[in-house]
């Protein structure tokens, strides 16, 4: 299994999985095809799933996203969590700008939906 | 009566009270196809830099403006030719988003019932509907179940009127308006 990455767009996400355990998506995510962009990422979480690491850091620096991929996001999130089943620690950190409560928002939206606790970091 | 013309005339028409007499944060008509997406968020992020608004009012815009607009293109797909409108002003704490689109008639009474049902959801149970339709959706592949609509409620505090006035004998125009005092 390798690391993945997706560069950043005006419309999708960078994307970065590494099998160690650091998994990050940031940006924007409206691409024209949401399941062409999406699927390689689900895919290769659900591969990780088979041999999940020790311990998995989710780090989330959203800036907006459509419902599509908030969907996505949200299936992302409850694989990444299966892998607390074969003893993986999950760390889930949302980003945004201080004083961005829109953004705070958004991400306790994703919170409350997927029954995860998320650690809110605000960064200057 | 040229599109255009039309659309222009139907936007204006209905400007709030507020906004009468202050210019547009932005105006804009003609044909939605992907990329104007894209660019018309990048558009209106820097307008919105340049009025100097906070940053959780950019992003709260940046969020109901990709929902209008999505959903916009959504409909303009059934057609050949799609018709596309999007006004948004920022006047006296109030952010003002409308649209205006055809949509094909067929696609008309889906689309009405879904607004006509989340209206009726009270205001402090907006949130939960959101949360329950996107459990729920994620498993389908036959649309959002108007998750997006759901979203525009939610994220305005249920500040959203609509309308559907008839274009042609296909197509109805929609407007769509998305209310956010901050």
């Amino acid at each position: 299994m390798k690391d993945f990455y997706i560069e950043g767009t005006d419309n999708s996400f960078e994307v970065s999985l590494q099998k160690g355990g650091n998994l990050s998506f940031s940006g924007v995510s409206t691409p024209e095809d949401v399941k062409a962009f999406m699927d390689p990422v689900l895919n290769w979480i659900i591969k990780l799933k088979e041999n999940p690491p020790a311990k998995i850091i989710v780090d989330m620096r959203i800036d907006y996203v459509n419902t599509v991929s908030t969907r996505y996001m949200y299936e992302i999130l409850q694989h990444v969590n299966e892998c607390t089943a074969k003893g993986s620690v999950v760390v889930y950190n949302w980003h945004y700008e201080k004083g961005d409560d829109d953004l705070l928002e958004l991400g306790e939206d994703f919170e409350l939906s997927t029954d995860l606790k998320f650690n809110f970091m605000p960064y200057a | 009566m040229d599109v255009i013309n039309f659309i222009e005339r139907e936007l204006t028409a209905q400007r709030t009270p507020l906004a009468n007499g202050n210019p547009e944060l932005l105006l804009i008509t003609g044909q939605l196809d992907f990329k104007a997406m894209s660019h018309l968020i990048q558009l209106i992020e820097s307008r919105l830099i340049n009025l100097k608004l906070s940053a959780g009012i950019i992003s709260r815009t940046k969020i109901l403006s990709t929902e209008i607009i999505q959903n916009a293109f959504k409909h303009g797909q059934f057609l050949n030719n799609s018709f596309f409108a999007i006004y948004i002003d920022a006047v006296n704490q109030e952010l003002v988003l409308k649209s205006g689109n055809s949509v094909l008639k067929s696609k008309t009474p889906e689309l009405h019932q879904k607004l006509n049902d989340i209206s009726m959801c009270p205001k402090d149970k907006l949130q939960e509907l959101y949360v329950k339709m996107l459990r729920e959706s994620v498993n389908k592949t036959d649309g959002n179940a108007g998750l997006g609509l759901i979203s525009m409620y939610y994220r305005s505090k249920g500040l959203v009127t609509y309308n559907f006035s008839e274009f042609s004998d296909e197509l109805n125009y929609f407007t769509i308006q998305v209310l956010y005092k901050f």
